[in-house]
């Protein structure tokens, strides 16, 4: 019976084909299998902070978050990060009046605009939620602390330097961020402070460049337009640094004139190298953001903590730099 | 033995529960699947209803500060319950990063606080600090709605993602499907076809079997059992049953084989009882010398017997025919004849067709004797003995009469009652006036050619004569004949 034998190995085959294809794709369906998450509930967190950084992408208040997040894991606390994504006084009051709505356990944010933000923070306060200002201080309000750079401190410094630097002799202009920002006054004051001994050291000009590098290049070709003796350029911040060096490479007078920058972006640091930054503020960006929440931690806890911390600050010049330094690699970043 | 049902039942129960299995495992997929939409969208419900109740909340209560109306209060306080009972299913139903849900209830929490304050100071008639209020739980309402965006956002991509994964699935699913349904299919066929194979082959095979056994072939080919099950049972017990009818015919054929030869033994020891060839010789002889010594009834005599003897001597397995047998008896009533003289007569009255019937060899003749013996020799005169025949009704009678002394009944039935025993072969025994074959030796010969018995009857009575009849058939006449060639 040929022809059943046939029959046969053909259904059979068939049969084991097809079972194979179901197999198969069973297989295939199971590796798809998906659900929907349920609910789960997550290690929770002693206390539920919020930090406000300026701007959420920008470089320095990443590493600030970094150093907020090591105390995080630390210390077992839960640390929102979230704010403006471009620098906005208005802005930056509705976040901190969300956490506030939100009931956090603590906030954390820079004292931006002390006269505008001095009243939510006392609203914070009222409503029992502690407030540590970070970066800047708003001394005026109530908050509970401030860890920082002593911006006074980081200015006068940044004059000493100056001074030493150019053998007491400069005609300088400054670029800050901006007018109203208290970090940038204090620093501009400090730095005035520091230079006003000096009778051969003149601070010719000071223009605001809104934290922009276009707009810093814009005033600082100005102000070389407007006082063609200067000699020497403080940048409170890193932006205004790279405005001032950009107008003064275009100009050629960048080997010339003396620049003192603050904060230590990579790119700072590359200008350093290359000699056109001759000096600049280190601040410590990440220690702010782990004494921030360390403290804040204390204070919901019902310790005591100091009002003021300093978290450092520095000058380096190009021979300061280390060896890895002098070699491209991870950045400190700035406002 | 597996009986074909539970092979049946087997096969389908499978069949069923597998098809069964299969279905309800796609439709507990696709309720899976509904399940888990539900979920989701009861999420976005829960989210779209807290912003909703939020929002009527809000307006209830600013336009109960301007209307004063006691519903709007009640739908007020309706509002606020319904939203605190929301918070409190909130943190269980909704996923997402869990520090946005709680900030989300505690914003809602904020809401309440201000709404109530703002209740409270517009009740004071402190229009300043309600209003306040009233402001801030605007902007709570703002934040809400910003933060229920927020986790909305969260779930939609999630939801992307799953969404995605769950459209693979199911789409393998339902290749998957497909290939079971093929699957399923062959499997049927493959089973159905072993399955009705199981049962017809072995159907034709015994159907073949049983017509070569009509056609009369026992010898066939066992039939090979392939199934453990009641066909397989019936083939065995068919292969037995045609082995048992094989072998029981075969001893039957060896029966009549054995049948046979006694018969054909039977014939030669009767017919060589007479060793004639001497005789026969001698007989010439004498013969010859009479008519030299010029003794011609002597010789005429001696022919007779020699005649007889020569007819006895031919061909004795042969039958032969009544003509023949005729002219035996005639030459041995001439020799009785002159023996007896006038003490008896002889009639003959032969109807032609009978002629040709075959009889075996010395058949008429020892009738004759026997009518003889028991008839004439005790009459001093007027015997009468007579043979005729006819033809008549299929049958061929040869009536050999006489009018002798009869027998007594109890002769006749001994006569007629054929003992197989070569003793009784012999018949009584009346060496000086027979050929030495008695009465059973005629009947049983005429048997055993015709095949047949009760060929033979005895009509007598004391003093009344007897009549031997032969009933012959005539059928036998082309038939029989024709074998007894054949087989000689």
């Amino acid at each position: 019976m040929r022809y059943e034998r046939v029959i046969y190995v053909v259904l059979t085959a068939v049969m084991v084909i097809f079972g194979g294809i179901s197999l198969f794709y069973y297989l295939k369906a199971l590796q798809n299998d998906v659900r929907i998450s349920e609910v789960h509930s997550a290690e929770k967190g002693d206390f539920h902070f919020v930090l406000i950084p300026q701007e959420t992408d920008n470089d320095y208040w990443r590493l600030v978050e970094k150093g907020a997040r090591e105390a995080e894991r630390v210390l077992g606390v839960e640390v929102e990060y979230d704010g403006p994504k471009k620098t906005s006084v208005t802005e930056h009051i509705e976040w901190i009046e969300k956490a506030i709505a939100s009931k956090v356990d603590g906030i954390i944010t820079q004292g931006l605009d002390e006269e505008a933000f001095a009243p939510v923070i006392n609203k914070a306060i009222q409503k029992r939620i502690p407030v540590i200002t970070i970066d800047t201080d708003a001394s005026s309000s109530q908050r509970s602390a401030y860890v920082g750079t002593d911006n006074y401190q980081a200015g006068f410094l940044a004059g000493e330097a100056l001074v030493q630097d150019t053998g007491g002799k400069a005609n300088i202009g400054i670029i800050t961020g901006s007018f109203d920002a208290r970090n940038m006054q204090l620093r501009v004051q400090g730095f005035r402070d520091a230079v006003k001994e000096y009778p051969h050291v003149n601070i010719l000009d000071i223009k605001a460049s809104n934290i922009t590098r276009i707009q810093a290049a814009e005033k600082a070709d100005e102000m070389l337009n407007e006082h063609s003796n200067i000699n020497a350029f403080f940048g409170t911040s890193a932006l205004d640094s790279y405005g001032i060096a950009s107008t003064l490479q275009q100009r050629g007078r960048a080997n010339q004139t003396y620049i003192i920058a603050f904060d230590t972006l990579p790119e700072t640091i590359q200008l350093i190298r290359e000699g056109i930054i001759d000096a600049t503020v280190v601040q410590k960006p990440y220690t702010m953001g782990y004494e921030s929440v360390k403290r804040l931690t204390q204070i919901a806890k019902g310790e005591q903590v100091s009002q003021i911390h300093h978290t450092g600050t520095d000058i380096i010049r190009r021979e300061d730099l280390t060896e890895s330094e002098l070699h491209p690699h991870e950045s400190e970043g700035s406002s | 033995m597996i009986h074909i049902q539970t092979k049946l039942m087997t096969f389908f129960i499978i069949l069923i529960l597998f098809m069964n299995g299969v279905a309800y495992f796609l439709y507990q997929g696709s309720q899976d699947t509904i399940r888990q939409y539900d979920v989701l969208l009861e999420r976005f419900f829960l989210l779209n209803e807290v912003q909703q109740t939020t929002e009527d909340v809000y307006q209830n209560l600013k336009s109960y500060f301007i209307n004063k109306s006691p519903e709007l209060l009640d739908d007020y306080r309706e509002g606020r319950k319904e939203l605190v009972d929301l918070q409190k299913e909130f943190p269980s139903k909704v996923e997402g990063n869990h520090l946005v849900v709680e900030n989300h209830t505690n914003m809602i929490e904020s809401f309440l606080e201000e709404s109530d304050q703002a209740l409270q100071a517009y009740r004071q008639e402190d229009i300043k600090a309600y209003s306040a209020h009233i402001q801030e739980a605007e902007k709570v309402l703002s934040y809400l709605q910003e933060t229920t965006l927020q986790l909305i956002n969260e779930e939609l991509s999630e939801y992307d993602s799953f969404y995605k994964s769950l459209v693979l699935h199911n789409e393998f699913i339902e290749r998957m499907g497909v290939a079971v349904f093929i699957f399923t299919l062959f499997a049927s066929l493959l089973f159905a076809f072993w399955f009705s194979r199981g049962i017809t082959k072995p159907i034709d095979d015994l159907s073949r079997a049983a017509r070569e056994i009509a056609s009369g072939k026992f010898d066939g080919h066992k039939v090979p059992v392939q199934t453990k099950d009641e066909l397989g049972f019936l083939t065995e017990t068919f292969n037995r049953m045609r082995e048992d009818i094989q072998s029981l015919v075969l001893q039957i054929k060896q029966k009549s084989e054995m049948k046979r030869l006694m018969k054909e033994m039977e014939l030669k020891s009767l017919q060589s009882q007479v060793n004639p060839h001497f005789l026969f010789n001698t007989l010439n002889l004498i013969a010859k010398t009479s008519y030299i010594e010029d003794a011609k009834r002597t010789g005429e005599l001696i022919e007779a017997v020699s005649t007889l003897l020569r007819h006895n001597l031919t061909r004795l397995d042969q039958p032969t025919t009544l003509k023949e047998e005729l002219k035996s008896v005639n030459e041995y009533m001439f020799i009785q004849k002159a023996r007896f003289g006038q003490r008896f007569s002889y009639y003959e009255n032969i109807d032609p067709e009978t002629l040709s019937t075959p009889l075996p060899v010395l058949t008429l003749q020892p009738l004759i004797e026997n009518a003889f013996i028991h008839g004439i020799e005790q009459m001093e005169s007027g015997g009468v003995i007579q043979i005729s025949t006819t033809f008549q009704d299929g049958l061929i009678r040869v009536d050999i009469v006489d009018n002798g002394a009869g027998m007594k009944k109890e002769r006749v039935e001994k006569l007629l009652s054929i003992d197989k025993d070569k003793e009784d072969l012999q018949g009584a025994n009346h060496s000086g006036h027979t050929t030495g074959i008695g009465l059973p030796n005629i009947m049983r010969r005429l048997e055993l050619l015709y095949e047949r018995e009760e060929l033979l009857d005895i009509e007598t009575e004391i003093n009344q004569g007897t009549t031997i009849r032969l009933q012959l058939p005539s059928e036998r006449l082309q038939e029989g004949y024709h074998d007894e060639v054949a087989h000689s």
